[in-house]
């Protein structure tokens, strides 16, 4: 019998129904859609922020004065792999080794000193155990490198730095000397920092050239972490050992630090503040930014679903006058009502949610250029809020029917 | 005697107050998520910008020719417009225990919250100084340290009130307020650069002042924080204004739901003023000029509520209000009368369709 | 020339036949009953005549004008100035007070004017009632108010459609009786659609229809 009223009830007011569908179809879509963003804009803003550069940079550890009198000390770049194999390899998204050293360079009859480095541009790396192969090298980590002209393709070619090939008036295609031996400039480079008075080139070959096998300077690591928190920055030297295991198994960039700091061997690694301490500013920012934009427009989207029920249901008061003269009570009034407002909600909810799929994957892929993650969670409380909003929005208007008389309802009154 | 429009639509506003009262409130929420957001999204930008500062420099200007640039070089560009912060360093080498040391001179008042991690005291006189922390182990020295450095004419005797821990080459050398690194440097008020933070979005334009300005300099864009901030402050707009489509599109279909629903319970009226032979002009007016009414009062109470919207989003998220640009009120007012007017359009214009006949016998 | 002509009145709703191809003519000042079972076609039939609806084809003449060509803005026109209607129900504005539901249907006509709507009220015998709205009025007062309403703005043709559908018998002779008096001082005619026939013993003239078509004409002998 009750199906049969509703039936009736929605199929004789298709624009009314149609309406309030609408509007708990529009509050749901935008209500989901916030959510699916806010639930995912940490991860993709911490993506975002790691464009920044490197978070991280492993040397070799320094003890006396042994460090700065000529003998260099090198880490392993046998150990890079190792990196992968920490307790939080998931979180490093970049490894960029470097070898640094000073060459003499001749062009164009000039000579002088200069700083060169070899890296790893792009460079697969196998991890033991895991299928997957990691991508290593300086794109990863530094993606604002503009090289123009080509990667050297061969131990014979190098980048030149954009200042440098200035000073020396080199160009790309230009032979080079360095220490004597001759190299042809590929590509040059600038980014406004030191890489511009620099020689770059792929690291086996400076290995090779230098006759430093095996070695590097340094490794730049970009790595995802948590943002500091007070008890980040405890020093772990005065932590008891619980505290110690719990900072130890907590994402930080210091902790993360201190795992790779045990897997090269000889190193020494601390976060690079300035890009470490912003980004974990930054992010609790927006992304708190983002949940009270959802909050509210949460809240905003509920109160205009109430709007449209009420209106859409204080037009019903001729009917629900009708259904007291005929005898209805009270009770089955409001079931006949509620369920006709869930009914709504559930419709209007689907739909909602459907559409938000739609809104939140548009968002995630022109935002982020990446799909933000779905959760199932979700349906079940989008539909639940849209039934409860939809429910809410009919009860003040019933109330109200129930109240009058239903004969001066029924003689037009309101 | 009284025009008999007022009187109508007067009895029909002061006897529907329910009615118009849930129909305006439908539109000042609307009104109030897009202002709001439209506040919001106005200054997001700047509060960004500010948050983004830590992450340094933007912008390096360096000598030409030469090792030093002239100290009013700092003035001159921090004169620029969209010039947010300047800071003029000098780069020298001293010897200390007869080993080389980078030194590294600048305003150590600027340091402060700008992502250099500190043990130790900030220096407050001349004569104290910070050393990187690699120095640490590597001279075994301690806070309190005296050293002595040559350099210039005189060279001078400092003391170490504090290690500083930056992760980059700054980690090994040792950090001197101004007058006290011209001292040791012997470059008296010049800089080896000016490190230059200017507002996102701008940067090409600074560099080009900046080489007009100041043709004996080179400036260039640190590529690093430049194209990293440029992206974020990008994409965080866009989405802004994805979100404020979104949300602008919910509102408008909120607001036709209500006045919809509103318009379909009088269609019995429209069709009955129909009956007594009013022309569709004649009836139009009344719900225009309701439209109109319910409009204007959600557009300000919109535009009201949307500023606090933007000022409590602000206050959650960067800690501090954010000035809101009057314009935003003639947005929210207009805003407020196109969706009321159009939301109130259609269904009359259907409703002034249907036969009255049709409408008056009834269901 | 007849004060109504109808030529030949055709109405389609979709595929169903409302009225199948209907003549007739109304003189000045005639008081016409139309009677049938319900779906006959009556109540379209009342209104073409006065506007409210147009005839799928056929030719309808008031007063020598072809109203089914006339624009709707002319229409409307005609309505306002030569009509006047009452429903079964009364449908008034209902936030509006006896007087103002009168004076309405003054200010669509011309001007809203108070005395002149207090008089309307008067002459239906509701000066007592001018301030209650329709909800606080019984079934017979609203539908008087719609008399009044219907009469306020010197219609020459008045159109009831089973004006006393929702009254009782005490309500619906006094109903009859004010319809009685005003034909007779002020001489419009009145078409009446009812399926009472009670109510179609008043007037002059009886038109019974049945599926689209007028099954008998006669006059009423007093």
């Amino acid at each position: 019998m009750l199906f049969n009223i509703i039936q009736k009830s929605f199929l004789n007011q298709k624009k009314a129904v149609a309406l309030m569908l609408v509007s708990v179809a529009a509050g749901t879509a935008v209500t989901a859609s916030l959510l699916t963003v806010s639930y995912d804009i940490s991860g993709k803003v911490s993506k975002e922020l790691r464009s920044f550069g490197a978070n991280i940079l492993i040397e070799p550890k320094v003890e006396g004065l042994a460090g700065i009198s000529g003998q260099k000390r090198f880490l392993r770049e046998e150990d890079i792999v190792r990196a992968k194999a920490i307790f939080w390899r998931h979180n490093i998204i970049g490894i960029a080794p470097m070898l640094e050293a000073t060459v003499e360079v001749k062009a164009n009859s000039r000579t002088a000193t200069y700083d060169i480095i070899g890296i790893w541009y792009e460079k697969s790396l196998p991890l033991p155990g895991e299928e997957k192969q990691f991508t290593a090298g300086t794109r990863t980590v530094s993606p604002w490198w503009d090289i123009k002209g080509q990667w050297p393709d061969s131990h014979e070619k190098v980048i030149a730095g954009a200042s440098l090939s200035e000073r020396l008036g080199i160009k790309t295609g230009d032979e080079i000397f360095m220490n004597g031996k001759r190299f042809t400039v590929s590509g040059t480079l600038e980014t406004g920092g030191r890489e511009d008075n620099q020689i770059i080139m792929e690291l086996g070959a400076l290995q090779e050239f230098m006759n430093m096998p095996g070695k590097i300077s340094k490794v730049l690591v970009s790595a995802l972490s948590k943002p500091m928190d007070e008890f980040a920055y405890k020093d772990p030297a005065t932590m008891t050992q619980a505290e110690y295991e719990k900072w130890y198994c907590t994402g930080y960039i210091t902790s993360i630090a201190k795992q790779l700091e045990e897997v090269f061997r000889g190193s020494r690694a601390k976060p690079v503040w300035n890009i470490a301490e912003t980004e974990g500013k930054v992010l609790n920012r927006l992304t708190l930014l983002i949940y009270f934009l959802s909050f509210l427009s949460v809240l905003a989207a509920a109160l205009g679903v109430s709007t449209t029920m009420i209106m859409s249901f204080l037009r019903r008061t001729h009917e629900i006058g009708l259904m007291k003269a005929v005898g209805a009570d009270s009770g089955k009034i409001i079931t006949v009502f509620i369920s006709e407002a869930c009914l709504t909600g559930l419709i209007g909810g689907t739909i909602g949610y459907v559409l938000s799929l739609i809104v939140s994957q548009y968002i995630g892929t022109q935002v982020f250029s990446a799909r933000l993650e779905q959760r199932e969670m979700l349906l079940p409380i989008a539909l639940g809020s849209a039934v409860l909003i939809a429910v809410l929005g009919t009860i003040l208007p019933i109330k109200k029917a129930l109240s009058i008389k239903p004969a001066i309802i029924l003689k037009g009154a309101e | 005697m009284r025009s008999g429009f007022y009187l109508f639509f007067k009895k029909s506003v002061s006897r529907r107050k329910g009615r118009i009262v849930i129909a305006a409130l439908s539109v000042t929420l609307s009104v109030a998520m897009v202002s709001g957001i439209i506040g919001m999204t106005a200054g997001v930008g700047a509060k960004l910008g500010e948050e983004l500062r830590a992450y340094g420099a933007n912008i390096i200007v360096s000598p030409r020719e030469g090792n030093y640039l002239a100290q009013d070089v700092a003035e001159k560009v921090s004169r620029i417009d969209s010039v947010r912060g300047v800071s003029g360093q000098i780069f020298g080498t001293s010897v200390f225990r007869g080993q080389p040391i980078e030194i590294i001179g600048l305003d150590i008042a600027k340091l402060k919250d700008r992502g250099w991690r500190l043990q130790g005291k900030w220096p407050q006189n001349n004569g104290e100084i910070l050393a990187g922390t690699d120095l640490r182990s590597q001279f075994k020295i301690d806070i309190g340290a005296k050293m002595h450095l040559p350099g210039g004419d005189i060279g001078g005797d400092f003391v170490i009130t504090g290690f500083i821990e930056r992760g980059g080459t700054e980690d090994s050398a040792l950090i001197l307020d101004m007058p006290d690194a011209w001292t040791v440097t012997g470059a008296d008020r010049q800089f080896s650069a000016v490190l230059v933070r200017a507002e996102a979005g701008r940067l090409d334009e600074v560099v080009q002042q900046i080489r007009r300005m100041i043709p004996q300099a080179e400036a260039k864009t640190f590529r690093q924080i430049a194209v990293a901030e440029e992206s974020l402050l990008r994409k965080i707009q866009l989405l802004m204004v994805i979100v404020t489509v979104v949300i602008l599109c919910a509102a408008v279909i909120s607001v036709a739901a209500t006045m919809g629903a509103n318009v379909l319970e009088r269609r019995e009226e429209i069709g009955l003023m129909k009956a007594l032979g009013a022309t569709k002009a004649q009836i139009n007016i009344f719900y225009r000029a309701e439209a109109i009414l319910t409009g204007l009062t959600g557009g300000v109470a919109g535009f009201i509520s949307g500023y606090f919207f933007t000022q409590a989003v602000s206050k959650g998220a960067f800690g501090s209000y954010v000035p809101v640009p009057f314009y935003i009120f003639f947005i929210s007012l207009l805003f407020g009368l196109v969706i009321s007017v159009t939301a109130s359009y259609l269904p009359v214009r259907n409703a002034l369709k249907y036969n009255p006949a049709v409408i008056l016998r009834g269901e | 020339m007849s004060f109504i002509i109808l030529k030949n009145i055709v109405k389609e709703y979709g595929p169903a036949h409302a009225l199948r191809g209907v003549s007739m003519e109304i003189q000045k000042g005639q008081w016409v009953n139309i009677m049938g079972p319900s779906g006959s076609g009556k109540s379209t039939l009342l209104n073409i005549i006065g506007g409210l609806d147009t005839p799928t084809s056929g030719e309808v003449f008031v007063e020598g004008i072809k109203i089914n060509a006339l624009s709707e803005d002319d229409l409307a026109c005609f309505r306002r100035e030569k009509t006047g209607f009452v429903f079964q129900q009364s449908h008034l504005v209902p936030y509006l007070d006896a007087v103002e539901n009168v004076m309405l249907a003054q200010y669509f006509h011309s001007m809203a004017d108070e005395e002149e709507a207090v008089g309307a009220l008067t002459r239906v015998g509701l000066e007592h009632r001018l301030k209650h709205r329709p909800s606080q009025l019984s079934g017979g007062e609203q539908q008087r108010i719609c008399i009044a309403r219907a009469l306020t703005n010197d219609p020459v043709l008045l159109l009831a459609d089973e004006p006393t559908g929702n009254l009782d018998r005490e309500n619906t002779k006094m109903i009859l009786e004010l319809l009685k008096k005003l034909h007779s001082e002020e001489h419009f005619t009145i078409i009446l659609v009812t399926h009472d026939p009670f109510v179609s013993q008043w007037g002059e003239r009886v038109l019974m229809m049945e599926d689209g078509s007028i099954k008998s004409d006669a006059p009423i002998n007093p």
